[in-house]
């Protein structure tokens, strides 16, 4: 199962605990980088939802085939 | 002067034989060994330079080589307790088994070192800095995973770090040791392995419950979505949703096992209440 996931914190201390739990769970850590000004996400055109973020947050993300 | 001394064909013999001479041999050997169950990582490289000079047309000729050989004998959790061998006789076969050793550990044979290797050649006729060989060799999940494998490879042939290096290298690895240090990372890494070990029971309890009385490997769907009900989650909620998708217990547990991890507790509690 191919899954992809993205989170946001508002701390070093989460964000690096969220990397490390993908990184655990074999995850690729895709990105992990922090003040993220904008941070979007759009899956409606494949029934799924949209997203955003306000600025100067943490954003982690991985991909797991 | 030597020259009148010699004959035109002693001068292109002498010539030779002083190109021939500027043969090099470098033999380099690197590798990590360990008892049984575990790694030898060996590399046995030989890089040949040879410069002559063609005795008629005086043409002058450079020929470069190498021969190499690599070994991986990789480390395992497999231990070495109870091993058995079998000795094959003119007329029987005696198999022996060991008695004690060490146990195998967590995930066994299955825990095995990953090796990179480098092996760079540069400059072949340069006298100066330029020229150079190198050979680096990283055993072992971590070593290739931590950064300070990763500054390693990244270093020039100088041994210098330039700024395009350091920015693929942070590019590479998703920015996280410019911000995190490697001691930070470690820690986390492993309050993460205890939150996984935690998690994954209480999931194992759940798709324990749930999956179906006549196909282990399959989710009943109506026990699902009982537990669900059970577990006060909100039926509209993205993930919620997302579970009755799963129609495999693997499946299912790999979900849990990451984004649902918010509503597992929910779930084990329902799971296990009396």
């Amino acid at each position: 199962m191919k899954m992809v996931v993205i989170y946001s914190f508002n701390s070093k201390e989460k964000a690096t605990a969220k990397a490390a739990d993908l990184k655990v769970n074999k995850y690729r850590l895709d990105i992990f980088e922090e003040a993220v000004d904008i941070a979007t996400c759009d899956l409606s055109d494949t029934s799924g939802g949209q997203c955003a973020t306000d600025g100067g947050v943490w954003i982690v993300a991985g991909t797991k085939k | 002067m030597i020259r009148q001394n010699l004959g035109e064909n002693d001068l292109y013999t002498l010539s030779g034989a002083l190109l021939l001479a500027c043969f090099l041999v470098l033999p380099l050997f690197q590798g990590c060994t360990a008892a049984g169950g575990s790694v030898i990582a060996a590399t046995g490289t030989i890089i040949g330079v040879e410069v002559s000079q063609n005795q008629t047309t005086q043409t002058p000729t450079a020929v470069l080589g190498y021969k190499r050989a690599e070994l991986a004998y990789v480390p395992t959790n497999r231990g070495t307790a109870n091993k058995t061998t079998t000795v094959t006789g003119e007329d029987k076969k005696v198999t022996k088994t060991e008695e004690g050793g060490l146990q195998p550990m967590e995930g066994g044979a299955k825990d095995s070192a990953n090796v990179v290797m480098e092996l760079r050649y540069v400059g072949i006729f340069d006298m100066g800095s330029a020229s150079g060989i190198y050979q680096r060799l990283a055993v072992g999940d971590i070593a290739v995973t931590q950064p300070g494998a990763s500054l390693m490879f990244a270093k020039d042939g100088g041994g210098n770090l330039d700024s395009t290096a350091v920015a693929a290298l942070s590019a590479a690895q998703g920015n996280l040791f410019a911000q995190v240090s490697p001691a930070d990372w470690k820690k986390a890494v492993e309050a993460a392995g205890e939150r996984a070990k935690e998690r994954r029971a209480k999931i194992d309890i759940i798709v324990n419950k749930v999956k179906s009385d006549t196909e282990e490997s399959s989710v009943d769907s109506g026990k699902l979505d009982s537990l669900v009900g059970e577990a006060g989650l909100d039926k509209t909620n993205v993930f919620v949703k997302m579970l009755s998708k799963f129609k495999k217990t693997g499946d299912l547990r790999e979900f849990l096992d990451e984004p649902g991890e918010a509503f597992v507790d929910k779930l084990f509690q329902a799971a296990t209440a009396p």
